[in-house]
């Protein structure tokens, strides 16, 4: 069984006329690490809001079709009690942060869950520890920097121990570095067992990491599949997917060179490059 | 502007310390705040206001972060020197040189500066949360008494975006300083406008937030530090409350020296 | 050429204590581009805000077109430095899109006919003459976007600052904000645009600032400065994507000739598969 089976949802958002979602239909099996992409407004964000119930509970709206986590239908289901099996990392971290300490912020979700202190003192322990935070437990999130701050809500969110991961367009307001760390982390996070969906515009850092990709234009998805066969193909540029340059590049050139298998990473692409070249060396 | 928002964060915000007035139990200490409000608005005696000066300072050295609150009083005295020539020339006015309203002048904004000292010793040694909890142990909802501290939560972020704001009008030209008193409350909309509408963009994501966060799943939630009235905070109450119910009799039954 | 602006030795220290600049030497002329890149943190936005006086300087001095800015108000200095801040969010108040446009210059004193006409060119040139009568809060974000570069352009500064333009962007808007600045430039404005995403700014700058923790620590052409490992390292930034995959490649003609967008790559790759220069 999928840990999220969404099964021809179409969604409006209320007093719209046109869907921000329409027939879409998908599966995120446990352990997969799932990127959505595509162009500004075409239904990213709307649609992960519907994993864990923010979509229809805290949005109302016409809610068509339906979405199973873990088998349970969400209209059922609140977001509450979906927040124990899917987590979400919003793009901002200014308006995740709900205390003044980083360790009131990550205990915050477990004091709602109403755990036993005990609980929720070793899962704060732990947490602070797999994520590298030990140092930052008595500050206040508000001065950290963007990384550190969004690292504290992985934290905060990881500690309610959900199944699902999913990410917003998380490194937004991070620079390019601090987002290339994050996304590791999400990377670490899902080779240990969590299953990961990521909302992304920077392919060139992610797509690497993922098994699975969809590409949503005006509120359906347009391709779904590996990130190797969907990068290349003319759907994603004629969408306007910030597909990776490299990809773009070997494209031009195909018609020259053979190229056998679009690489999804700059190791891969240089040992592409290299075969081009006559340089040998493969992958 | 950026440095009186600043300084203003400085003197209220929470930095833990392991010092005696954090470990006091938040309720306690509020009654401690009202209690010295209420004398700071009583007194008109200089003495007894200085005996309230010395009150303040033995609790910040003994129970407080001296170095913080040194920082503190250094920034607001600039702001209150000039609090205390606007109400003197006020005052004053026409004459130029008035020792009386020069004097009362004086007890006006130390009793100022003493209000803005107790506030800023409470909320330094407090954390927001605790002082929520302990509202909830008087039976206040918890959303009710959570919607206190997240409000507190966000005074600095909106006071960031404020600041952009102003930066960004005043980069298209906006003049505060300039015009007349009904065009700079014109004025003051393109300020005002903006955060608003930003404040309001805001609260629906803090809900997703806060929804993802399970709030609100279980009725009696769990806390994690525990607030409990114990036998040291009814120690600290009584040895508290006492100078300040005394001070507040003298002024009533003065006793000649 | 004229200097528009002269940094000399700016070092500014935030009301917190946060020593934000440390002692920045800068000159920008009349009609150059310059992308001022770097981590956060790195002080490319109090940077800029030193422009237009929005910040005065702790030490140094900062002049822009000869007046210093600690003897001239903001508002006077604004009329020829126009900056676009990132989010339109923190400026729009207006009921109509029209007002928005008209703002500035009414703060600037143009009189109506000048600013009929300018706020008219303007919608038309960003395509949101038709938007005119609406609130600029129902507006797309890409459309607000446009709306708040034309209320900056309105008024028709010689210097427009962009800071952070594409936080968020998908391809297509990028696309758009790359094309007007493009336009400006070739009208002979100065363009400084400030931020981390090195990608948009391979194309079109031929200057780049590099900033990290409150200096400057490169400033120069973008050929010569991203393939500085020791640059990219001091400064924590991560190379552009086709110098990236150069790199990983080794290989010695592509290193040397260093390209920054696709075509460059492609014409290079071409120059090897053909024979002339390099292995094949």
């Amino acid at each position: 069984m999928p840990i999220i089976d969404v099964d021809n949802l179409t969604y409006y958002y209320p007093g719209s006329s046109k869907p921000a979602l329409a027939n879409i239909s998908l599966n995120v099996e446990k352990g997969d690490f799932l990127l959505i992409t595509g162009p500004s407004g075409s239904g990213k964000s709307t649609l992960v809001r519907t994993f864990n119930g923010l979509i229809p509970h805290l949005f109302g709206g016409r809610f068509e079709g339906k979405v199973l986590v873990k088998g349970k239908d969400t209209r059922y289901c609140s977001v509450a009690e979906l927040s124990k099996t899917v987590g979400i990392v919003f793009q901002d971290p200014e308006n995740q942060i709900l205390t003044l300490s980083v360790e009131r912020e990550i205990a915050f979700g477990l004091e709602n869950l109403g755990l036993p202190r005990k609980v929720i003192r070793e899962r704060i322990e732990k947490v602070l520890k797999d994520l590298n935070i030990v140092h930052l437990r008595e500050r206040i999130p508000l001065e950290l920097s963007v990384g550190e701050q969004q690292k504290v809500i992985v934290a905060s969110i990881i500690a309610m121990m959900p199944e699902v991961l999913v990410f917003d367009e998380p490194t937004a307001h991070m620079d390019p570095l601090s987002a290339l760390k994050f996304l590791e982390l999400v990377h670490e996070l899902n080779k240990r067992g969590y299953t990961v969906v990521v909302v992304e515009h920077r392919l060139d850092l992610v797509a690497k990491y993922a098994n699975k990709i969809i590409i949503l234009n005006d509120g359906r998805i347009v391709v779904k599949g590996e990130p190797r066969n969907i990068l290349p193909s003319n759907i994603a540029e004629e969408c306007g997917v910030d597909v990776p340059r490299y990809i773009r590049f070997f494209k031009r050139i195909s018609n020259l060179a053979k190229i056998s298998r679009y690489p999804i990473s700059d190791k891969e692409a240089a040992e592409t490059l290299k075969e081009v070249l006559g340089y040998g060396g493969s992958y | 502007m950026l440095s009186l928002v600043s300084s203003v964060y400085e003197i209220f915000v929470f930095r833990k310390k392991a010092k005696l007035l954090y470990n006091i139990d938040p309720r306690v200490k509020m009654v401690q705040l009202i209690v010295t409000l209420i004398a700071i608005a009583l007194t008109t005696n200089l003495i007894l206001q200085l005996f309230i000066m010395a009150y303040l300072i033995a609790f910040t050295v003994i129970g407080a972060d001296v170095r913080r609150i040194l920082r503190s009083i250094r920034t607001i005295s600039k702001m209150l020197i000039m609090f205390y020539i606007i109400i003197y020339v006020v005052n004053a006015f026409p004459q130029i040189v008035n020792l009386n309203v020069a004097f009362q002048s004086l007890i006006a904004i130390f009793r100022f500066f003493m209000l803005i000292y107790s506030f800023s010793l409470f909320f330094t040694t407090t954390q927001l949360d605790d002082l929520a909890q302990s509202l909830c142990k008087l039976k206040v909802p918890y959303h009710i008494a959570f919607t206190l501290t997240l409000s507190v939560r966000f005074i600095p972020t909106v006071a960031k975006d404020f600041l952009t704001v102003y930066d960004a009008q005043r980069a298209r030209g906006l003049e505060m300083e300039k015009g007349s008193f009904l065009k700079r409350v014109k004025k003051f909309l393109a300020l005002l406008i903006p955060v608003f509408i930003v404040s309001f963009l805001r609260v629906d994501k803090i809900a997703e937030a806060l929804e993802s966060r399970a709030f609100g799943l279980v009725k009696n939630r769990t806390f994690l530090y525990e607030v409990k009235v114990g036998l040291k905070d009814i120690i600290f109450l009584v040895v508290a409350i006492t100078p300040l119910l005394t001070i507040l009799y003298l002024q009533y039954y003065p006793i000649y020296f | 050429m004229e200097e528009a602006i002269e940094v000399r030795n700016l070092w500014y220290i935030y009301p917190n204590g946060v020593v934000a600049l440390k002692g920045i030497n800068l000159e920008i002329r009349l009609g150059e581009k310059v992308a001022i890149v770097g981590p956060n943190g790195a002080g490319k936005s109090t940077l800029i805000k030193h422009f237009n006086g929005l910040l005065k300087p702790t030490k140094g001095v900062v002049r822009v077109f000869g007046v210093d800015t600690r003897k001239t108000t903001v508002a006077t200095l604004a009329r020829r430095i126009g900056i676009v801040f990132q989010n339109p969010y923190h400026q729009f108040f207006s009921e109509k899109v029209w007002d928005e446009v008209a703002f500035a210059l009414k703060n600037f004193g143009f009189p109506e006919e000048t600013i009929r006409h300018r706020v008219t060119k303007v919608l038309r040139l960003f395509d949101l003459y038709d938007y005119a009568d609406r609130s600029p809060f129902t507006l797309s974000s890409g459309e607000m976007r446009r709306l708040a570069m034309a209320s900056i352009l309105a008024y028709d500064p010689d210097i427009i600052v962009f800071d952070e333009p594409t936080v968020g962007q998908d391809r297509f808007h990028k696309e758009k904000i790359r094309e007007y600045i493009k336009l400006l430039s070739s009208q002979g404005k100065t363009i400084i645009l400030v931020t981390h995403d090195i990608d948009f700014v391979v194309e079109e700058f031929n200057r780049l600032i590099v900033m990290s923790e409150g200096r400057i620590i490169a400033d120069g052409a973008p050929r010569e400065i991203l393939y500085n490992e020791e640059i990219l390292t001091k400064a924590s930034l991560i190379l552009p994507q086709i110098p990236r995959l150069v790199k990983y490649s080794e290989i010695p003609f592509l290193l040397k000739h260093k390209p920054l967008t696709e075509d460059e790559l492609l014409i290079a790759v071409l120059g090897i598969l053909r024979g002339d220069g390099g292995r094949c």
